[in-house]
């Protein structure tokens, strides 16, 4: 890498309303991170009081010039139109799904098709949160859907809130993409 | 005639779907063998038939016509058809057994009305014409006609009822008949009320079973028509254990038992003939008579066998106590019921048949009741009541006495009670603990006042616990004396229960806090001292620096004493003020009495002093400028340790220009400094915090300063601080986080190398194990016996160490830490599988185990962490036996590596083996890492069956991985370890 060079990758952070998504990104940005919040006026409201509407944006710095961006999309599907322009370019995926809500293997099977375009070129990393707060399905199960799925994926149990648990979401993911990363 | 205790019923199944008979031949040649034989119609006790089959209810009309035995009617809704049992479809096992019961009620219905027809007391034509109506109630029309014919036999029943029926009365089918014949213009209702009962005992058994067993005895005995005692069926009275017994599988009362118990019966029917009534009582309403059987010989039959008939069946199962008896002995003149339980139960405990019939006659002749009450009052031997008041008197004073003193048991030989009398008369109160205490402390309060008690020999001391002593130090004068130790518990003590010499005492001590162990001074000690992670050259550098400290402060105790001295009046209140001083004394630490007799040398009051000082709460020493008073609070009270104005101190004692409040400067320098010690621990410190304004001058603490000991104990604090913060200033402080990170480390290779084996070991002899010989085995074993059933929880128990398998929750509970030596040890070495001893647990374990894990979280895994650890535990970089370093390998889903135990280069070991299958060989080289990362990787991850060994199934990765990777792969790789690295960091 030469000096004047700058490398500047992004990971994208997907899921369902209340997975989790801001939260994660805020635990890892080095920056205060750009949020589109409104006060959600549908059935979002619910799960918590504001929504992403366009993305969430936060930042890993490495030295001056090497960056991450951490992009993180809408969960609500009307906005499914800002997945396709943020995912361009990404490193890799890492959806959150929320083990509390109605149907988790639905939400899996919903993003996995959503950005099957995506994951058949970058790599995907699963993270489960709120497990404490639900204890079904489990990881296995998690695990199990992906096989019937037919993606190879690695899911984690997360806690959005610990930067440990997203920090190794990350990794995993990088590892992942090259796991010859000498650390 | 049927006996329903031992008789099977016999069955005919007439018209029932291909179904239901296949599920009932099944039933009779399984479950229901014991309670049903099948036989042919025209042999059959009862009939089964399927109301809901086509034609069904024409055949009903027919069965009903030729024949009166009970019915079992199948139908889905419910149907209440006379003398039938209703049984719902589809059918069930439970329900046919318990159809069973209505049934042989139902036939004993039937078979006692028939036994009617025989019973010699009852032999007019009109009588059986009568005893026919009921049996045939239902189909009886003519209800003008049958009210007549009942009329008629009234002076039969009559004479029925004078003889043998008076004495087996119950609520019966003949007594509604024998009302209804009594009561001409009630007759048509009352039989009306007959023929209900009949037909309700008949459709309604299901409502009968709800009932309680008292009612729903009742249809049942309504029909037993008795003629004589005879005749008299018993199996009515122990329809409870006949029912349980049928609900057991059929089992029914032994033969031999009911020959014995008709046997008895007859026993009792001579009595009856004799013209006597020994045991038949009649409560106030005339409507219920008990009959209780005393004539019988085996004991062990009427302990279980009761013939009580009453309503409120007298229970005999549990013999009452020969004393109750005697204190109740049976009135043969008074029939309540309760008397006659007594007497009752006095014949249970014969054991001889002999016995038995003597005390029939003895009470035939009026004269058991008596005899037996003597017989009881003699074998209750009870002593005198003067002997009994005596013990009492003696086990109270004993009470008492240990009440005083709990702890040291006064031996009650030097206790001398001059009025022996007063103290009987005060035992025979039954006084209360409380009462006995107060009394026996008034006696102790008379024995000090007229003692003589000299305070140069009292030593009374208020312990902190709230409580007073006096030990051992009363004089004895004459009789009145308590001697030895006496210890009372200060909360039990009341100002009230006391003279007024003690009141005040005994309020103090238990009002004032105990004297508080915590001072900062011995906090910041502690904290030096067992905070490992802190490197000081002298840690105690504070209890040395006061080591040389001389106080002259000493004068200020000496004071003290020589103040609270002179109000001291042996004379007057010699004990109060003794205790008083004794209590400021003891709070603040202080040896008055030593003081007070013995004037210490200036060495000793130095050395007191200094003891003192370290005990005094440093934050309640006060200087008060305007009054010019030193003093030293008690933390959270108003007592004054020390209060000595200022002038009473050498005033070379004290700076010179003490313009300063003490106690504020120490509050904020402490923390100050406390602070900065954790700071500099965790090093983090560039700047101690502390200004030199607030510091005391770094300066050789001089004499003047030794007046002063929390100054100058704050003052050997800051300066250690300082010289350690002086020491670790910027290169320093990065020298320590260094530190703190190299154990950090050290701690976590430690745990890495017990997870993982040595990483520089490459060619170890023990590279390989048995996983059979360990503890992992029995695990994995039992986890799968687990999941085979979804709600099983076991545990494994080995030696101390217990594992809950809850294969519901997939978790596991151990009440090892898996980090502790001995579950280090436990998963390493090798144990014997037969030495686990696995159980079962039952619901209220599960709870216990459940509680367990909430309380202690640590403990709580889930099944993959707990394996993942234990599998790495075991193997510790070793390989199992036979495993093929040459075969290549995959792995079929990552662990979940924020819930496991880690190790260095997990993620790239998963994910090579995810991405790019190679094998154990293979993939330490590519990573260019010590291989006993990757065997405990490869380890764990089979535990957990996660690895593929299907080549099959192994899919070449979406990016190839390259050992020798491109240039700008290896920009990238470059990018992304500086990024792994920051997200480590």
């Amino acid at each position: 890498m030469s000096k004047t060079e700058m490398i500047n990758k992004k990971i994208i952070f997907t899921g369902p309303v209340g997975a989790g998504k801001t939260t994660a990104i805020q635990t890892m940005s080095d920056i205060p991170i750009i949020c589109t919040n409104e006060e959600a006026s549908d059935m979002t409201k619910d799960r918590k009081p504001q929504t992403t509407v366009a993305m969430d944006y936060g930042r890993i710095n490495i030295g001056n010039k090497e960056k991450i961006h951490l992009y993180g999309t809408p969960g609500q599907e009307r906005f499914s139109f800002m997945w396709d322009i943020l995912t361009k370019g990404a490193l890799g995926l890492i959806l959150l799904l929320d083990n509390s809500r109605d149907n988790p293997q639905q939400d899996l099977r919903f993003y996995l098709q959503s950005f099957s375009k995506f994951i058949q070129e970058g790599d995907l990393i699963i993270g489960v949160t709120r497990m404490d707060e639900q204890q079904t399905p489990n990881i296995n199960d998690y695990r199990k859907w992906l096989k019937e799925f037919s993606v190879a994926a690695p899911v984690f149990t997360v806690d959005a809130r610990e930067r440990q648990d997203v920090s190794s979401l990350v990794q995993a993911l990088l590892y992942s993409l090259d796991p010859g990363i000498a650390a | 005639m049927f006996n329903k205790n031992t008789d099977k019923i016999r069955i005919a199944i007439l018209e029932i779907s291909d179904q239901n008979d296949a599920i009932l031949d099944y039933y009779f040649s399984t479950a229901g063998k014991s309670l049903y034989t099948l036989v042919d119609k025209n042999e059959a006790d009862a009939f089964i038939t399927d109301y809901d089959y086509p034609g069904a209810v024409d055949h009903w009309e027919e069965l009903r016509k030729t024949s009166k035995n009970p019915v079992i009617v199948l139908s889905i809704s419910e149907k209440n058809l006379p003398n039938s049992v209703w049984l719902a479809k589809p059918l069930s096992s439970k329900a046919i057994t318990d159809a069973a019961v209505e049934i042989r009620k139902l036939l004993e219905s039937v078979e006692s009305v028939e036994s009617v027809e025989s019973v010699e007391s009852v032999e007019s034509v009109e009588s059986v014409e009568s005893v026919e109506s009921v049996e045939s109630v239902e189909s009886v029309q003519d209800e003008t006609l049958e009210s007549h014919i009942a009329q008629e036999q009234v002076p039969e029943i009559q004479i029925l009822e004078n003889t043998t029926s008076e004495n087996i009365e119950e609520e019966s089918a003949e007594d509604l008949l024998i009302q209804s014949l009594k009561f001409e213009d009630e007759s048509e209702s009352i039989q009306s009320e007959s023929q209900q009962t009949l037909y309700a005992q008949s459709s309604k058994p299901a409502e009968e079973k709800a009932e309680s067993s008292k009612t729903s005895s009742i249809p049942v005995k309504e029909l037993a028509m008795s003629g004589s005692a005879l005749s008299f069926d018993f199996d009515d009275f122990f329809e409870t254990e006949t029912e349980e017994q049928l609900e057991k599988g059929g089992e029914s009362v032994k033969h031999d038992d009911v020959e014995k118990i008709e046997s008895d019966f007859d026993i009792f029917n001579e009595v009856i003939e004799a013209g006597e009534r020994p045991f038949a009582t009649t409560d106030s309403s005339g409507d219920d008579i008990s009959i209780e059987d005393n004539s019988v010989a085996d004991d062990s039959l009427v302990a279980e066998k009761s013939l009580v008939a009453d309503d409120d069946l007298v229970s005999l199962e549990e013999p009452v106590a020969e004393e109750s008896v005697a204190e109740n002995p049976v009135i043969e003149d008074k029939p309540e019921i309760q008397d006659a339980s007594h007497e009752n139960i006095e014949v249970l405990e014969m054991t001889d048949a002999d016995e038995v019939d003597a005390l029939l006659a003895s009470l035939i002749q009026g004269e058991g009741t008596k005899k037996h009450e003597e017989e009881f009052t003699d074998e209750l031997d009870i002593t005198s009541f003067e002997d009994t008041k005596a013990n009492d008197i003696a086990a109270n004073l004993e009470e008492s006495i240990e009440l005083i003193n709990p702890e040291t048991p006064i031996d009650e030989d030097l206790i001398e009670l001059d009025d022996e009398k007063e103290q009987k008369k005060a035992n025979q109160t039954n006084l209360s603990k409380e009462e006995t205490l107060e009394e026996s402390l008034l006696t102790v309060e008379e024995s000090l006042t007229l003692a003589e008690i000299s305070l140069e020999e009292a030593e009374v001391e208020a312990l902190a616990e709230d409580s007073l002593s006096v030990e051992n130090s009363l004089p004895i004068e004459d009789s009145l004396t308590v001697e030895g130790s006496l210890t009372v518990e200060g909360s039990l003590l009341t100002e009230d229960s006391l003279t007024e010499e003690l009141s005040l005492s005994l309020e103090k001590p238990s009002e004032e806090p105990a004297p508080k162990a915590e001072k900062p001074a011995v906090e910041v000690k502690d904290f030096l001292a067992h905070d490992d992670s802190m490197d000081f050259e002298e840690p105690f550098v504070i209890e040395e620096s006061l080591d040389a400290v001389e106080p002259k402060e000493s004068l200020i105790i000496e004071d003290v004493v020589m103040q609270e001295a002179p109000v001291l009046d042996p004379d007057e209140n010699t004990f109060v003020d003794t205790l008083e001083i004794e209590t400021k004394d003891i709070s603040a630490d202080i040896h008055t009495i030593e003081t007070e007799t013995q004037p210490p040398s200036e060495e000793e009051m130095e050395a007191k002093l200094e003891e003192d000082l370290f005990n005094f709460d440093l934050d309640s020493l006060q200087l008060d400028e305007s009054s010019k008073r030193v003093s030293v609070e008690e933390d959270g009270s108003s007592i004054n340790l020390m209060d000595v104005h200022v002038d009473e101190l050498d005033e070379e004692d004290l700076p010179d220009n003490l313009d300063i409040n003490i106690d504020n400067t120490i509050k904020k320098s402490t923390a100050k400094a406390e602070k900065a010690l954790i700071d500099i621990q965790m090093g983090e410190i560039t700047d101690i915090g502390l200004s030199t304004d607030a510091l005391i001058p770094d300066t050789e603490i001089s004499s003047e300063d030794k007046s002063n000991a929390a100054e100058i104990e704050l003052q050997s604090l800051l300066n250690e601080i300082r010289k350690e913060a002086d020491k670790s200033s910027a290169p320093a402080s990065s020298s320590t986080q260094e530190t703190k990170i190299e154990y950090d480390k050290t701690v976590a290779e430690k745990r890495w190398a017990l997870l993982c084996g040595d990483k520089d070991n490459k060619d170890s002899k023990d590279n390989y194990y048995r996983l059979n010989q360990h503890m992992l085995a029995v695990l994995l074993d039992q986890i799968e016996v687990a999941k085979e059933d979804s709600k099983k929880v076991l545990r494994l128990k080995h030696n101390d160490i217990i594992i809950v398998i809850n294969a519901g929750s997939e978790s596991i509970y151990c009440n090892y830490s898996v980090d502790t030596e001995e579950f280090v040890n436990f998963c390493f070495n090798t144990v014997n599988p037969d030495n686990f001893k696995i159980h079962d647990l039952d619901y209220s374990e599960v709870k216990l185990y459940q509680t367990k894990s909430v309380e202690n979280p640590e403990n709580a895994h889930s099944f993959e962490s707990f394996i993942w650890t234990v599998s790495l535990l075991t193997s510790r970089g070793r390989l199992l036996e036979h495993t093929d370093l040459n075969k290549k390998i995959g792995l079929k889903t990552w662990p979940n590596i924020t819930r496991i135990e880690s190790f260095p280069h997990l993620m790239n070991i998963a994910a090579v083996f995810s991405k790019h299958p190679g094998s154990l060989k293979d993939v330490p080289q590519w990573l260019n890492i010590p291989e006993c990362y990757v065997y405990a990787f490869y380890n764990a991850a089979m535990a957990l069956n996660m690895i593929e060994f299907n080549s099959n199934n192994l899919k070449p990765s979406k990016f190839a991985f390259k050992l020798n990777a491109s240039t700008e792969k290896k920009k990238e790789r470059g990018f992304f370890g500086r990024l792994i690295q920051k997200l480590k960091s």
